[in-house]
């Protein structure tokens, strides 16, 4: 980082001295003094103009360098911290955690260093001048008054951003449906409106025009007080580099807080092998999260089930990663998967039918074999029939505690226990002969 | 798509940075002119305040349009569609207020600059005629060097980076399997693989504009120094000299900043490439769905193969087939989403169903299974079997089952298959 600001520094004053010393260069030819006089000051143009350019090529491959090598950092310490954390965020906030990295690695290339290099250039430019006021005004107000009103109080876009990517979602993943219900262009129409109100939202505040006028303000009162010409055009020289500072923007980073999951005080017991059932929104996936964030997640307990966008293979070898090759096929002969071990899966699973994806995943819990296998609604998405029988063939191959969502009333025989959910405080535990 | 009316505003600047040096020239060769100089940066203000005024608000109106364009189509990838939709379009705001007005002036401004120095000076305006093109020249042949490069890397870092976000929304599951600690030197493995691939590119990326930086420097020195010697030998006017020293960098700077905004808008114009063309309603009056029949002849989509169908007005279609068998992608096609991977033809009422209106499609659905006033609500992705059954009630006029895999065949109507549909599924090729 600090490579990167002296570079850029260097680039700017050579920037800054070329212009000086070639106004310096006429003005003084103008006197016609011996030509030994200008001498220094050819050879400092014609090696300023080269510097120029070599250093400018520099800077930005350093400060690119500084900042990926932050991202490197900075994503595997958001990583580790994740890995860490007591309770796993939902997967909004682990994408706002994403965007947040992002985020921050692009305000320091484009806000940061920008902003420092220009500083430090003023500093220096400043005591040349012999502290010329209006030089120290005008850059007072391009380096602190500007940028700070371009920053200040950024609208928080982040509910609409969210609403936004909630129903951007919903229009590619349910689409079918979306369509055979009618309700697309409805949809659709929602979406267009949350789009237009964020394209309003996202007008950042310009104030280009203000520093432009403060540049040449400063310029205009120099001249006034008689200044000498060269330094009139190294401080117009100085300001060109503090113009687009007034213009930054600083994204607010996106809340990652959340409340602490509830904690689920009616838990069933933990032993054989139960269902769990219940109308819609009675709280059966609350209730199995609950449980899996009580659970050592040594114990392998299986809630929240990700499909990576890699090979089948290396997701299911997840479970296991010393699986033999048997051990893999007779997890997937009990799981009844029928993938090729070497297909990739897509984003989140889309190359594969949902039901394979379903299988995928119960495959990965077969092999993991944990002591608390937790499965919501693990055979969605297959036929009846082959629902039935994978269910009953991973229950029959488990040797801990399972513990299912389920809506098949055929299924029910599977299990030891029922467990039923009804709206918050009615539940009751059944036993099935 | 992109509203480039606020480029109408850039009419007075070449005139106003003409104007401008001429003034300063003369102030400071002791002529006089301040109050006019006061003037003319006043409009100079003015008129870049009415320009950037204009063009956030043609950005906010392009961004609008986008995003309507991204929705309307949003393809198959949910995440890629909504990182597009919410950030990837708020990127062409440096290509419409930054790069548009940047390419106009970066044409005009040299072009006044030096008509106005031919008449000031032949030799500094001849000068920077022939040092202009350079720029463009050197800057085509390095971007034709880079261009598949740049394509290229740019896939590979979309991966790359693609990766941290899958890892961490996945993060659940590895905790599950205790593959989190594990999976920690391979997040900074990639981000460490993402740095280099990237540098590799911005060395070459960087490359042109280096040299339109020391092409432009490098003119400068190269009028400014014989026009030194020339004013020292009295063969010149302070005057011109300096009108000539203040022009030159100014024929250049536009050129600078068009790069500079070029490299800042890359992103932008990405997005741009990405933006759907959709003819959905080229033209064509969509059948009446309610009497038209619905062919499906010899269509192929990914694991469904040579399917052919023939469905007549009022029919009820059951779509049955084991977990795998492209049940949702034929319905996925009935819309037009998916495409035939080989070739094939399905038409309605001998008319393209491709470029049939979507409004047509929904009066046909409408009369056919579409409970409007009845959403439902929880839409699971895969839950087509479900969805079939809810509105698989009581008997129909009739009904097609069809069945088995690879191969989905129909079979004639019967009113025998009317209860549920994967009972008694019957295969009978047609």
């Amino acid at each position: 980082m600090r490579l990167a600001i002296l570079v850029g520094v260097l680039a700017e004053l050579a920037g800054v001295g070329l212009t000086a010393t070639a106004t310096w260069l006429i003005m003084r030819a103008a006197e016609h003094p011996p030509m030994q006089a200008l001498t220094v000051a050819i050879v400092a143009v014609r090696t300023l103009a080269l510097a120029k350019g070599a250093l400018r090529y520099l800077e930005r491959l350093t400060s690119h360098k500084a900042v990926l090598s932050e991202a490197v950092e900075l994503r595997g310490r958001v990583y580790d911290d994740l890995a860490h954390r007591e309770h796993v965020p939902s997967g909004t906030a682990l994408t706002r955690i994403v965007t947040n990295v992002d985020q921050h690695l692009d305000a320091k290339l484009r806000t940061t260093l920008p902003w420092i290099t220009a500083a430090l250039v003023a500093a220096v430019i400043i005591p040349v001048s012999g502290f010329s006021l209006p030089l120290i005004a005008g850059l007072l107000i391009n380096l602190a008054l500007l940028p700070w009103l371009a920053v200040r109080n950024p609208q928080d876009l982040t509910p609409l951003r969210a609403r936004l990517t909630e129903q951007t979602t919903e229009l590619v993943h349910s689409k079918e449906e979306l369509i055979a219900y009618g309700l697309f262009d409805e949809k659709l129409a929602d979406a267009t409106r949350t789009a237009k109100a964020l394209s309003r939202k996202e007008r950042t505040r310009d104030l280009t025009p203000l520093a432009i006028a403060a540049q040449f303000g400063a310029a205009l009162l120099m001249l006034a007080q008689n200044e000498p010409a060269w330094l009139i055009m190294a401080a117009i020289a100085t300001f060109e580099i503090t113009v687009p500072l007034a213009a930054l923007t600083r994204p607010t980073p996106e809340p990652t807080d959340e409340p602490e999951p509830t904690r689920c005080p009616e838990t069933p017991d933990l032993q054989g092998k139960t269902a769990i059932v219940g109308p819609s929104g009675a709280g059966k996936t609350t209730l199995l999260n609950a449980i899996a964030h009580q659970l050592e997640p040594s114990k392998g307990a299986l809630a929240d089930a990700h499909v990576f966008h890699t090979t089948v293979r290396t997701n299911v070898l997840l479970a296991k990663p010393d699986a033999t090759q048997e051990e893999l096929d007779r997890a997937a002969g009990i799981a009844e998967l029928d993938l090729d071990w070497d297909q990739v899966v897509g984003e989140r699973g889309e190359e594969i039918s949902g039901g394979q994806r379903q299988r995928l995943v119960l495959t990965r819990s077969v092999l993991a074999n944990p002591d608390v296998l937790l499965m919501d609604e693990p055979t969605e998405g297959l036929d009846p029939e082959q629902a039935d029988r994978v269910l009953k063939k991973v229950l029959d191959n488990c040797q801990g505690t399972a513990l299912v969502v389920t809506h098949r009333e055929e299924q029910l025989a599977l299990f030891d226990h029922v467990h039923h959910r009804w709206a918050i405080g009615h539940e009751h535990v059944g036993r099935v002969g | 798509m992109v509203d480039r009316r606020h480029l109408l505003a850039l009419i007075p600047i070449p005139f106003l940075v003409l104007a401008q040096a001429e003034l300063l020239a003369s102030v400071l060769s002791g002529g006089s002119g301040f109050l006019l100089l006061c003037l003319v940066i006043g409009v100079r203000v003015l008129v870049w305040w009415v320009h950037r005024e204009w063009a956030h608000r043609a950005a906010e109106r392009t961004r609008t349009r986008l995003r309507q364009a991204f929705l309307r189509s949003p393809g198959t990838k949910a995440g890629e569609v909504a990182t597009l939709v919410t950030r990837g379009v708020h990127d062409v705001t440096p290509y419409v207020v930054g790069y548009l007005p940047q390419q106009i002036l970066a044409v005009v401004v040299p072009l006044a600059v030096v008509i106005r120095l031919a008449f000031a000076d032949l030799t500094a305006a001849l000068t920077i005629l022939l040092t202009l093109p350079l720029i463009p020249i050197f800057g085509a042949l390095v971007g034709a060097h880079t261009r598949e490069r740049t394509a290229r890397q740019w896939t590979a870092l979309a991966t790359l980076g693609g990766h941290f976000l899958d890892v961490v929304k996945g993060i659940g599951t590895l905790r599950a399997f205790g593959r989190a600690e594990a999976q920690s030197t391979t997040v900074r493995k990639l981000a460490a693989q993402h740095m280099t691939e990237t540098m590799s590119a911005l060395r070459v990326a960087f490359l042109s504009a280096f040299v339109l930086e020391l092409v432009a420097t490098m003119s400068v020195a190269v009028v400014a120094v014989p026009v030194g010697l020339r004013l020292l030998d009295g063969g010149l006017p302070l005057h011109t000299a300096l009108l000539v020293l203040f022009l030159a960098p100014e024929a250049f700077l536009p050129l600078r900043a068009a790069g500079a905004q070029y490299h800042a808008s890359a992103q932008g114009r990405e997005v741009l490439a990405k933006v759907p063309t959709h003819n959905e309603s080229a033209g064509v009056t969509p059948p009446d769905l309610t009497k038209a029949e619905i062919v499906f002849d010899d269509v192929s989509v990914r694991s469904l193969r040579n399917f052919s169908l023939r469905i007549k007005p009022g029919d009820r279609i059951a779509l049955v087939g084991p977990s795998g068998a492209a049940r949702a992608r034929f319905w996925g096609r009935c819309w037009g989403s998916c495409s035939p991977t080989t070739a094939g033809c399905w038409s309605v009422a001998s008319t393209c169903a491709r470029s049939t209106a979507r409004s047509g499609w929904k009066r046909w659905r409408g009369c056919r299974n579409g409970p409007r006033s009845s959403p439902p609500p929880f839409l699971p992705v895969s839950s087509n079997e479900s969805l079939w059954r809810r509105h698989w009630t009581g008997s129909t006029r009739g009904c097609s089952c069809w069945t088995n895999r690879p191969r989905i065949s129909t079979r004639k109507p019967s009113p025998s298959c009317s209860e549920r549909p994967g009972s008694s599924p019957e295969v009978a090729p047609r």
